[in-house]
């Protein structure tokens, strides 16, 4: 393909489409849905097949702004959805700066979804009434997937799970290395249809937890000096494959956030890595489809949980980022912190853990998109706000807030290997997913907090041209090309590291003798660009900055002025050849 | 880059596939050429339909949609082919290595068209290893680097936008001078870093200061800046190297490695069909390394990263092999003194021996010399060696009469004839230069010659001479250019990739030497045998089992990085019981990994035969890798 060749056919149709726009009467105006658009609830949470029926009726409703796409399959057959959204009338969609939101990547980290959807119902619904939604549909493109992981989704809603379990992707793993996979995972003993966890009771001494005499469904872990008569065992399982082990090979793991191409790492270094990155079929669908979009310029994945703002590196023994995106990752990341109250802006490294091979560090450092991740949620039980919620607040918050909805019972059951036991405790989903009545306003926030990235998607224009005769036909052009938001329309890590082209400013119409970059235009320090003068390589306009352009150009009449930005668009500019009236605008 | 390819009269079949390329030259000795693309599937074709015990299989497709394949081979043995033990031979996946074609080509038919004298031996190694041969590995880059207009292509047809400027392979290597070939560019520059070898000006070298050499051109690939950026075939039509497409160490962010490991279709099918068959034990890459001549350095690596690291107990394995590989290659008269890359990061070879877990050798096959052979006759007389102290106590005529001697001395030290004999006789006549003087002059090449650069020039220059020697013309002398965009320019120098056409008689020798490595190796595999299993009656029916496991092949079982990072199965030995049964524990038990024939592993279970019964005890060792073995035992026996 002709990236030149492509971007100019572009331009001809963003031209053509912009005429059209100033004449239609519904620019700016709210979307008409065609017939009834789909109005979910967002104080619960849908299984898979329900996220499938609501994005299809989003897009049915929306069918010209919202595209619903399959980007890839996953490895029981799913299909990744990815949905495109934009006005359709204001150019097109490569010569916008996007933002990409995912969601779901962990199988149990599921409200990133409902995040995702209400973001996509909110940009629908807002648009041409809220200016600072119009302004975002009209001049960036949102790119969805609200489920990275379908197979994990659809497990942890339809098959017993725990708050932790499936995170995995769906497929098989020899964990035990035995030579079979995912033979002995957990086990529904009761018949609930959750996974919760196993007690005995033991002789006085074997054990290293007692019953808590004000409530006796909590385990308290004895002190030293003091004698145990109980045990915990681990999730509800048993023995599948008599090895002398429980639990110890359930389904998967591969751990779809750990199989990323940037720092891939073995899994003797990184659990849950696959063989190699991008072995399995979710995230090698996004990185493939990744590569087809020069414009992804901001991105966001969503996961839970913790409340936390996270960026990359994951790891130490990979570069920190370079300083100028640090700025406007802190930038993003500050104002995030007030938005999300209690979420922290934090680096995946330094505060949190090691991750290597992560969607954040993917996306930053082989596209140079500024990407986060948000942990969503954490369950506020800290009653007495003493910073530390302690297991009888988070009973109280069970009894009297759920009224016992979170907490299963203990219940005595025959287990093959341990006798009687006991199984109880939290429900699955109890611990990193709010409760419906909590849910809506986490949604609405990290929505809020999506929009405020996108909203720093580079926004260039021309700011200045200045025309100066040099006598004998030769003209001296300076040019002002401004951002007036925050992300840079090349990052610091795409110029360090050339991952993909600068800007380009070219001039067609005239004879471009030279030109260059103005370090300090009133010492005029200018940094010439010794060969193609005609097409300036330009490293990017800084976010809420200006880059100051210079062109000795002969010729007569008037030149055209092009700026060429792979995430933020294209400019052009008529400029005539000829003296302002007044000289005195020149220094 | 259009590959022309020189025409093939025919294709011998049964006996080496490849013919001598004609050269034009008076005299030109006869070269291996590589097989192409074709000529290789053809070749694979033909085998698969002649023997029973070959089947082709065609695994990918490249970038350029070309069907990638290999050919499995192996007879009908006590274990099916996909549970024995494996070998696999890929060659040229770096692309520029075609040699390697010839070299897997001839491994299989080494396999299947053995000698009668061998064939017994061979069918029994048959029926124990199963073989993988991929000839091919990089079709897109192969053929390209087969025709006299080859430049050492690595990329396949992926369309990379390597300069960043926005442009599509806009500017690559280009037959400037019509001779057909691609060799080197001067472009006279009072900036450049290049100079003439002051010995042989048809070779290029780096100005060095400490001899007062100054820079006089820019040394380019053959070629134009067509897109005019300042640089010179700098986006050429070579998309991306699929011999760095691999995890381990990726070279982020080469732009010829790809935007991530695994995004080429080479790489990943490989990595597919390699993954699926875990029984692979050996892996051996015909490519740009040679790990037994140039060992692979155990460096450092972050904590908790030791499985980055090239493990020390494999290192020793591989100085073991190394002595025999050299040794082996000694025998056919091939040279083992000559200098080889490592292991790159990104490589096939990297991936198959961190992540995939298999002994892997990275062979680079052959290479010329870096020195021409001495004259073998005894008559020549050696003339007496002259080094400088002995230059600085001779006088002027003592030294007018060693000319030889002080020519072989500047030889030996790269310095240029204008120090030499003839030029300075009749300073030495004369009285202006003393031997002093001139040692003086020719200390600081003495001293340059001892340093890396310094060998890296002699190295160069006897490389051309050794050529030269088998009367190849694999440097030429540079010729000045009519074109008016680079005014002043020359074309000429080394003729690239010209180690994978070598000559005939060498070219054979060692591509004969590494079938018959390989197929040593393949003898050597490591595999389970259960050595002995024995019941000891402890009283009240009550016996103790105990089984000896061992290593029946030379070789370990698997590697200790593949132990250290968990990326085989273990040994596993499973306990089956007629008329008893288990007192305590489990019926199995695993063991990481076996090291060479002495290494052995035992277990022990206590068992109870049932009252009145004859109690009988079958151990099955299983490796996934290895093979597999049993034992059985009854309590009659005692």
């Amino acid at each position: 393909m002709d990236l030149s060749a492509t971007l100019s056919r572009g331009l001809l149709s963003a031209a053509l489409l912009s005429l059209l726009l100033v004449s239609s009467a519904d620019a700016g105006e709210p979307l008409k849905p065609v017939g009834k658009p789909p109005t979910p609830r967002f104080n619960t949470l849908y299984d898979t097949d329900a996220v499938g029926r609501l994005l299809e009726a989003y897009a049915k409703a929306y069918p010209r702004w919202l595209r619903l796409s399959t980007i890839g399959q996953s490895s029981e057959g799913r299909p990744i959805w990815l949905l495109t959204l934009t006005n359709p009338e204001s150019g097109p969609e490569l010569q916008k700066p996007a933002m990409y939101v995912d969601a779901n990547t962990h199988a149990n980290e599921v409200q990133g979804t409902e995040t995702t959807l209400y973001l996509i119902d909110f940009l629908l619904t807002r648009y041409g009434k809220l200016e600072r939604v119009t302004e975002l549909l009209d001049r960036a493109v949102f790119y969805f997937v609200p489920v990275v992981n379908p197979d994990g989704r659809s497990k942890w809603f339809s098959q017993p799970a725990t708050p932790h379990f499936p995170r995995t992707v769906a497929t098989p793993r020899d964990d035990d290395r035995d030579g079979l996979s995912d033979e002995d995972g957990y086990d529904d003993l009761d018949g609930n249809g959750v996974i919760t966890r196993m007690r005995k009771k033991v002789a006085l001494g074997e054990g290293r937890f007692r019953l808590d005499p004000k409530d006796p469904r909590i385990m308290v872990r004895v002190k030293p000096g003091e004698q145990g008569d109980y045990t915990f065992l681990g999730w509800e399982g048993i023995d599948n494959d008599g090895d002398g082990r429980i639990n110890e090979d359930p389904l998967g793991y591969v751990d779809p956030n750990r199989t990323f191409g940037y720092d891939f790492q073995p899994r003797y270094v990184q659990g849950g890595a696959s063989d190699y990155p991008l072995q399995i079929p979710e995230t090698r669908a996004i990185a493939k489809w990744a590569l087809t979009k020069p414009n992804l310029a901001a991105a966001q994945s969503f996961h839970n949980a913790g409340r936390m703002i996270l960026r990359g590196p994951g790891s130490k023994h990979v570069p920190e980022y370079p300083r100028e995106d640090i700025g406007v990752y802190d930038l993003i990341s500050k104002e995030g912190e007030r938005l999300l109250p209690g979420y922290k802006a934090m680096v995946i490294w330094k505060d949190l853990y090691r991750a290597h091979a992560t969607t954040v560090d993917h996306l930053y450092m082989i596209h140079g998109a500024i990407t986060f991740t948000n942990e969503l949620y954490r369950a506020p039980t800290d009653l007495d706000g003493d910073g530390h919620p302690k297991p009888e607040e988070r009973m109280k918050f069970n009894d009297l807030l759920t009224l016992g909805r979170q907490f299963v019972p203990w219940k005595k059951v025959k287990h093959p290997q341990y006798g009687e036991v006991e199984v109880g405790g939290y429900r699955h989903d109890v611990g990193r997913v709010p409760e419906g009545w909590l849910l809506e306003s986490e949604c609405h926030r990290n929505a809020a907090f999506v929009l405020f990235h996108a909203r720093q998607l580079p926004k260039l224009s021309i700011a200045e041209v200045k025309v100066r005769a040099q006598g004998s036909g030769l003209w001296r052009i300076d040019v002002a090309v401004a951002n007036e938001r925050g992300i840079p329309s090349v990052t610091a890590i795409a110029r360090q590291n050339k991952l993909h082209r600068q800007d380009l400013a070219l001039i067609k119409g005239g004879k471009v003798v030279a030109s260059g970059i103005v370090r300090d235009l009133d010492l005029d320090r200018i940094d010439l660009q010794r060969h193609r003068p005609e097409r300036l390589e330009v490293p990017g306009v800084k976010g809420l900055g200006r880059q100051r352009l210079f062109f000795l150009v002969a010729g007569e009449g008037e030149v055209e002025l092009r700026y060429e930005s792979l995430k933020a668009g294209v400019l052009t500019r008529r400029v005539e050849l000829k003296e302002p009236e007044s000289r005195k605008e020149f220094k | 880059m259009p590959s022309a390819r020189p025409s093939l009269s025919l294709a011998i079949a049964g006996s080496l596939a490849f013919l001598a390329a004609p050269l034009g030259a008076q005299e030109a000795p006869q070269r291996v050429r590589p097989p192409s693309v074709a000529e290789a599937t053809q070749e694979l074709e033909r085998l698969s339909k002649a023997h029973e015990s070959a089947s082709l299989i065609q695994f990918g497709r490249s970038a350029g949609k070309v069907p990638l394949l290999l050919l499995r081979i192996g007879e009908p043995g006590a274990l099916a082919l996909d549970e024995r033990p494996a070998v696999f031979v890929g060659a040229n996946i770096a692309g520029s290595r075609p040699l390697g074609a010839a070299a897997a080509l001839d491994l299989a038919r080494s396999l299947l068209e053995a000698p009668a004298a061998e064939r017994a031996q061979r069918s029994a190694l048959l029926q124990r290893v199963c073989f993988y041969v991929a000839p091919v590995l990089n079709p897109d880059a192969h053929d390209a680097n087969l025709g006299p207009g080859r430049w050492g292509r690595r990329g396949n047809a992926e369309r990379v936008d390597a300069d960043r400027d926005g442009l599509l392979d806009e500017d690559g290597p280009e037959d400037l001078d019509g001779d057909g070939q691609i060799t080197q560019l001067r472009i006279p520059d009072p900036a450049g870093a290049w100079i003439p070898d002051p010995r042989r000006p048809d070779l290029s070298v780096r100005a060095e200061a400490s001899l007062g050499e100054k820079g006089r051109f820019r040394l380019e690939t053959e070629g134009r800046d067509q897109d005019g950026d300042g640089r010179f075939n700098e986006d050429a039509a070579d998309g991306v190297q699929p011999d760095r497409n691999f995890a381990h160490a990726f070279p982020y962010p080469a732009r010829e490695a790809g935007p991530w490991a695994s995004s080429t279709p080479e790489a990943k099918a490989l990595m597919d069909f390699l993954l699926a068959r875990r029984q692979v034990a050996l892996a051996v890459v015909y490519g740009e390394a040679n790990v037994l001549l140039e060992l692979p350095a155990a460096g450092p690596v972050p904590k908790g990263q030791a499985a980055n690291r090239f493990q020390a107990d494999d290192r020793a394995s591989l100085e073991r092999l190394a002595t025999r590989y050299r040794r082996a290659l000694k025998a056919r008269e091939l040279p083992t003194k000559r200098p080889a890359q490592a292991i790159a990061g990104g490589s096939l070879a990297a991936w198959l021996y961190y992540h995939y877990g298999a002994q892997t050798l990275e062979l680079d096959l052959w290479a010329p010399p870096g020195k021409p052979e001495a004259p073998k006759s005894a008559e020549t007389s050696k003339p007496a060696k002259l080094d400088l102290p002995g230059l600085r106590k001779l006088s002027a005529a003592e030294l007018l009469e060693q000319a030889s001697a002080h020519d072989a001395l500047l030889e030996r030290i790269g310095a240029p004839d204008t120090l030499g004999s003839r030029a300075s006789a009749a300073g030495l006549e004369g009285g202006q230069l003393t031997p002093n003087q001139l040692a003086d002059r020719l200390a600081p090449y003495l001293a340059f010659s001892k340093t890396k650069a310094g060998k890296a020039r002699a190295r160069a220059r006897g490389t051309a001479d050794w050529w030269a020697q088998q009367g190849v013309a694999a440097v030429t002398s540079f010729r000045p250019l009519a074109l008016a965009e680079l005014p002043g320019a020359s074309v000429g120098g080394a003729l690239p990739l010209a180690d994978q056409f070598p000559p005939k008689a060498q070219g054979e020798a060692a591509i004969a030497a590494h079938s018959a490595w390989v197929l040593e190796l393949a003898s050597r595999l490591g595999r389970v045998e259960v050595r002995s299993l024995t019941l000891t009656p402890l009283g009240a029916e009550v016996y103790r089992v105990e089984v000896v496991v061992g290593n029946g092949g030379q070789l370990a079982t698997h590697t200790a990085l593949a132990a250290l990072a968990k990326v085989r199965l273990p040994i596993r030995i499973e306990l089956g019981l007629k008329g008893g049964v288990l007192v305590t524990g489990r019926p199995w038990a695993a063991h990481e990994r076996l090291g060479g024939s002495a290494k052995v592993f035992k277990h022990t279970w206590l068992v109870r035969a049932s009252a009145g019964q004859t109690l009988e005890v079958e151990v099955r060792a299983t490796s996934e890798h290895a093979g597999r073995d049993s034992a059985t035992a009854t309590s009659e026996e005692r």
